[in-house]
């Protein structure tokens, strides 16, 4: 009897857990912070948390088969950076300024693109470069570990020799908006972007065949492979697939600051990589490929968003964030083994 | 058969040789600074730091891991250090083993939790690298530590010509490690378990043990060129470390080290610190932006692994065995 009923715990814990623990941190936030549950906070972790999952969605999709993307914040800052390029002003603003005095030298001129089609040629450049992580790993048969971060350097060193590690600070009004537009005081629209991706993505491993095909390439490639399944296009789209993840999120964190800086990714509030894993291993995607937990990954993201938020509220120094991140994970994974060592053992209970 | 695979080799560090020489004359004729005693010095000091990081980073390398928390090791050891100089006023001769102690036990808590949880060291060492960097965070509150003692900063800059006295920490780690690899049974465990795990595991090699042993190494080598970096830099500032991942493995993957394991050559990662360390000399010395030093060790990565790979062919094909097809198969679960 222990053994079933164990099982059934597990089973049930499985589904509800994280979102059980997320409600629990929000609960424990409400009670020992000031201003949790306010509407301007509700707001700002809704943006927060919205840019965490995305970022961790651009992971995911990459565990799904079996592979680590580490260029995912250089990714979102280049292409944060080609957004704000994109819709940039052609020309600096020089209000206020004496006549024939140099515009604001920390800051770039753009093409002046209006913003909805510059959000399309970005992820179009986004996925470009997710090509060329996928293409450099089909082609060499080498671990997206090594090839990534090769390409992490390459971009983000790109990006800081040709903007000078200035930034584009002047984005159109239209855009700005969009930025702090509020639905019913709480909600951005970036939530709303997110759960769109969250749902899309669902329904895409879910049901549709090249969803399919990437698990099963996850899963075991070579009897992917057997079956027809071309690996080498599936990791190929997958690394698109995750580029343009990233960069999405990287303009959604453009306009939450309202400004496209160098640093987006990979520096200010810390690297993309660890919450990028964090999300998806607390989610329950695993490492080894062959399966995707999107919806976990939204409940992982919300919690180190909360978390994050919770801290600040609290007074703890942002570094914190990083560390109990980092701590979250290590108990994600650990936690995640010690399950299924214990279902094995109650399987083969059984089986006895 | 087997000598052609040998003389491969032997072809790549003399390649590597070949480049370092002309880029060592190209840079003599192009650049009036670049052969005074102080570059020079300069250029010896930095190998000396990225040779140790990449021992430090090939050790694990070696079994099939990784160690993502290298720099962090070097990161909380300096933070450590310098506040014991700071805050305690701890003499100096207990200070540098209590700090080379402290970066075996963080290599001993990556190897312990490895090996005990049997998750992969990517994401173990990912993790504890954020808790090894919050910890130094939190001990400086994000400020560097300035009360480096000033017989630290004079063995920093004790020289004897081109050579920089704190090199000789880099020449005896590459000897001990080129006698643990090549002359110790626990060494040779190390390469047979990396190259096969199973098969290691079978001849009865205490597998676990030997994966612990190597990430306190690998901990101990990250302290000590956390230790050099701080005495060099004048202050243990918690952002040491922050960039060893990349060169790291650029010197491996340049030397010809296998990321799967089981393959270690202490020659070739010098030769390949040396060629990353006289590019970065060149950027600076023409007042190139420093940030293509990024760009050209991230394409250099790309190309090394490109071409180690197009070697691998080469000799699988001329040891004639049966070969993978060349797809991303070989990634694996890594």
């Amino acid at each position: 009897m222990p053994k079933a009923h164990r099982l059934n715990f597990i089973t049930i814990w499985d589904r509800v857990g994280l979102a059980v623990i997320v409600l629990a941190a929000w609960v424990v936030f409400t009670i020992f912070t000031e201003g949790f549950a306010s509407q301007f906070n509700v707001f700002s972790v809704g943006r927060l948390t919205s840019i965490l999952i995305v970022v961790g969605l651009s992971q995911t999709v990459v565990m799904g088969i079996g592979d680590i993307n580490l260029s995912v914040g250089a990714i979102g800052g280049v292409v944060a950076m080609f957004f704000g390029w994109l819709v940039g002003p052609t020309q600096l603003p020089t209000e206020g300024l004496a006549t024939g005095a140099p515009a604001d030298v920390t800051a770039l001129p753009g093409l002046g693109i209006s913003w909805p089609a510059a959000v399309v040629l970005a992820l179009l450049f986004a996925a470009v470069l997710g090509f060329i992580n996928g293409w450099i790993i089909v082609r060499s048969g080498l671990s997206g570990f090594i090839v990534t971060l090769g390409t992490m350097g390459v971009f983000s060193g790109a990006m800081y020799i040709i903007t000078k590690v200035k930034a584009f600070r002047y984005m159109p009004e239209s855009f700005q908006d969009f930025g702090k537009m509020k639905f019913f005081n709480i909600f951005s629209p970036l939530v709303i972007v997110m759960l769109v991706v969250v749902v899309v993505l669902f329904f895409y491993f879910r049901g549709t065949t090249p969803g399919r095909q990437m698990l099963a390439t996850g899963a075991n490639r070579r009897a992917a492979q057997a079956s027809g399944i071309q690996v080498n296009r599936i990791v190929i789209s997958t690394h698109m697939l995750s580029a343009a993840l990233a960069g999405l999120a990287g303009m959604m964190l453009v306009a939450r600051i309202g400004s496209a800086i160098p640093t987006i990714g990979t520096g200010g509030g810390g690297d993309w990589l660890l919450p990028s894993f964090a999300a998806s291993a607390i989610g329950g995607t695993l490492f080894t490929g062959g399966w995707v937990n999107v919806i976990g990954t939204f409940f992982g993201g919300l919690l180190l968003g909360t978390i994050e938020n919770g801290l600040v509220l609290l007074g703890t120094p942002s570094f914190w964030v990083q560390m109990i991140t980092g701590l979250v994970l290590l108990v994600a994974v650990i936690l995640d083994r010690m399950r299924v060592v214990a279902v094995e053992r109650s399987r083969m209970g059984a089986a006895q | 058969m087997k000598f052609n695979l040998k003389l491969l080799l032997r072809t790549e560090s003399f390649v590597l040789f070949v480049v370092i020489l002309l880029g060592l004359t190209a840079l003599s004729i192009v650049s009036g600074q670049f052969l005074q005693t102080f570059n020079l010095y300069v250029l010896v000091y930095n190998i000396a730091l990225a040779a140790l990081v990449a021992f430090g980073q090939m050790v694990v390398v070696a079994t099939g891991g990784m160690n993502i928390s290298l720099g962090a090791i070097g990161g909380l050891s300096a933070v450590v250090a310098a506040m014991l100089m700071e805050w305690y006023g701890w003499p100096l001769w207990l200070i540098i083993p209590v700090t080379l102690a402290g970066g075996a036990l963080m290599g001993f808590i990556n190897g312990f939790l490895t090996v005990k949880t049997g998750i992969s060291p990517f994401v173990i060492t990912l993790a504890t690298a954020s808790a090894f960097t919050g910890a130094s965070m939190a001990i400086t509150n994000a400020n560097p530590i300035y009360g480096v003692y000033d017989s630290v900063l004079s063995l920093g800059q004790a020289r004897w010509g081109i050579f920089p006295w704190p090199a000789l920490a880099a020449i005896a780690v590459a000897i001990g490690l080129a006698v643990y690899f090549h002359r110790t049974t626990a060494g040779r465990q190390v390469l047979a378990l990396g190259a096969n795990r199973t098969a290691a595991e079978l001849t009865g090699a205490p597998i676990g043990r030997r994966i612990i042993q190597i990430h306190v190494i690998s901990g101990f080598i990250a302290s000590i060129a956390g230790f050099l970096t701080m005495a060099r830099v004048e202050a243990g500032a918690p952002t040491i470390g922050n960039a060893w991942l990349l060169p790291g493995f650029a010197a491996l993957v340049i030397g010809g080290v296998l990321l799967e394991g089981g393959k270690i050559t202490i020659i070739g990662v010098i030769l390949g610190v040396v060629i990353l360390e006289l590019i970065a000399n060149a950027l600076a010395i023409s007042h190139t932006d420093p940030f293509w030093v990024d760009l050209l060790q991230g394409a250099l990565v790309l190309v090394a692994v490109i071409l180690g790979q197009a070697r691998k062919r080469v000799v699988a094909a001329s040891r004639r065995l049966p070969q993978e097809p060349l797809t991303a198969s070989s990634l694996g679960g890594k």
